[in-house]
């Protein structure tokens, strides 16, 4: 299994946690969003950011 | 997915990912329909009454009408158990076999376990398959695929002359992304609701006094966990072996699968996702008159009449096993 798969299921189950926490599904189904995005939110931005770096290295 | 990812607009990674987001949302907001079924639908009681004494002399909970799983939990066990060996093992070879299909072969096996060999007091409750409803859910297992191929028939038509209109290349490409994409989450969002509440129906049979919500978010979860680990394989059958996927096949394919899923989810029955996309794949690639992967496409029928036989075969023989110790 690759990392991202490692991250995906660390979150999925923090989100069941805390829905389970409060007695409340959608609790758990919207940390389960917000996490999933800013995981893919951060590693668009890191892909980015290391593309640039190479440019520059590359000029 | 596995069409997105056949065709590739969506990597595997991406295509988890939609899946994590749009599989939780189905499986809370609407997986309450097939639980239901999947609960308290197939085996019951004859005498509901005896059952509820029978409950009472068990100290369970007396809010709540026991099922037969209530009375003897290990039979849930070992349902869930027979399920998950076949589709473990047919994953691990590359093959769909359905979950729902699975977990009703296995509901219905250990049912009768229970009904033949379950103790005096159970057989004074009388425990009996639901034939009506067994009949109904084989109705909905043989019409799924072949409702899939008419909406995929239908959609491919629409979508091919609404497309062709448009001549910018660049254009098409990124509709064809969007609308892909679009039904693909689609596609996981009737896949929470159908196929997370197999699981998790049999443990709201044990316990029916469970919160029904967060039950199927932690069958969600579960899903994830599963797609995340073992997802690749399947994908590529799908995607992949059966038929060659163009962008607008693709989205007739998922869009047929995931109404075709969604208008059994509104009528309770347990159908099995895998069978709609198959259904899919295959209706618009009948329009395109270009099916091909012939010799993959015979081996999943055979996977589909073996599975029910099968878990009720392997869950007969686990529950009788584990009601006797």
């Amino acid at each position: 299994m690759e990392s991202w798969g490692f991250i995906f299921i660390a979150i999925a189950i923090l989100g069941l946690f805390v829905g389970w926490i409060f007695n409340n599904a959608l609790v758990g189904v919207v940390l389960i969003w917000v996490g999933m995005i800013a995981v893919e939110v951060l590693s668009f931005v890191k892909k980015k950011s290391k593309r640039l770096d190479k440019t520059e290295n590359e000029d | 997915m596995g069409i997105s990812v056949g065709s590739r607009i969506l990597t595997v990674r991406r295509a988890v990912f939609l899946l994590a987001l749009f599989v939780v949302l189905g499986a809370v907001l609407e997986g309450h329909y097939v639980m239901g079924t999947i609960s308290k639908g197939i085996v019951q009681f004859e005498n509901e009454n005896a059952a509820v004494v029978l409950a009472e002399n068990m100290n369970l909970s007396p809010s709540v009408t026991p099922t037969p799983f209530t009375i003897v939990p290990i039979a849930a066990v070992a349902a869930i158990l027979s399920a998950s060996i076949w589709i473990l093992a047919c994953t691990y070879l590359g093959l769909p076999a359905s979950t729902g299909h699975s977990l009703v072969g296995a509901i219905t096996g250990a049912g009768l376990a229970i009904g033949m060999f379950g103790s005096a007091a159970i057989a004074t409750a009388g425990v009996s398959v639901n034939v009506n409803t067994f009949l109904q859910i084989l109705v909905s297992w043989v019409m799924t695929p072949l409702v899939a191929i008419g909406f995929a028939f239908l959609f491919y038509h629409i979508a091919s002359r609404a497309l062709n209109r448009i001549k910018n290349i660049l254009t098409l490409n990124r509709i064809y992304s969007i609308i892909t994409i679009a039904t693909a989450c689609y596609m996981a969002y009737t896949f929470g609701a159908n196929d997370v509440s197999h699981g998790v129906g049999l443990v709201l049979a044990a316990n029916p006094a469970l919160n029904i919500p967060l039950l199927a978010l932690f069958g969600a979860v579960a899903m994830i966990c599963g797609a995340a680990m073992y997802s690749s394989r399947m994908i590529e059958t799908i995607g992949k072996k059966i038929t060659v996927l163009a962008p607008v096949t693709a989205f007739s394919a998922q869009l047929a699968a995931a109404m075709t899923v969604h208008v059994f989810v509104w009528l309770s029955m347990p159908v099995s996702t895998s069978h709609a996309v198959v259904g899919g794949v295959v209706g618009a690639g009948l329009v395109k008159g270009s099916l091909v992967g012939g010799k993959q496409l015979g081996r999943i029928p055979l996977i589909w009449i073996l599975t029910p036989f099968v878990t009720i075969a392997i869950s007969l023989l686990l529950t009788t096993i584990f009601m006797g110790f």
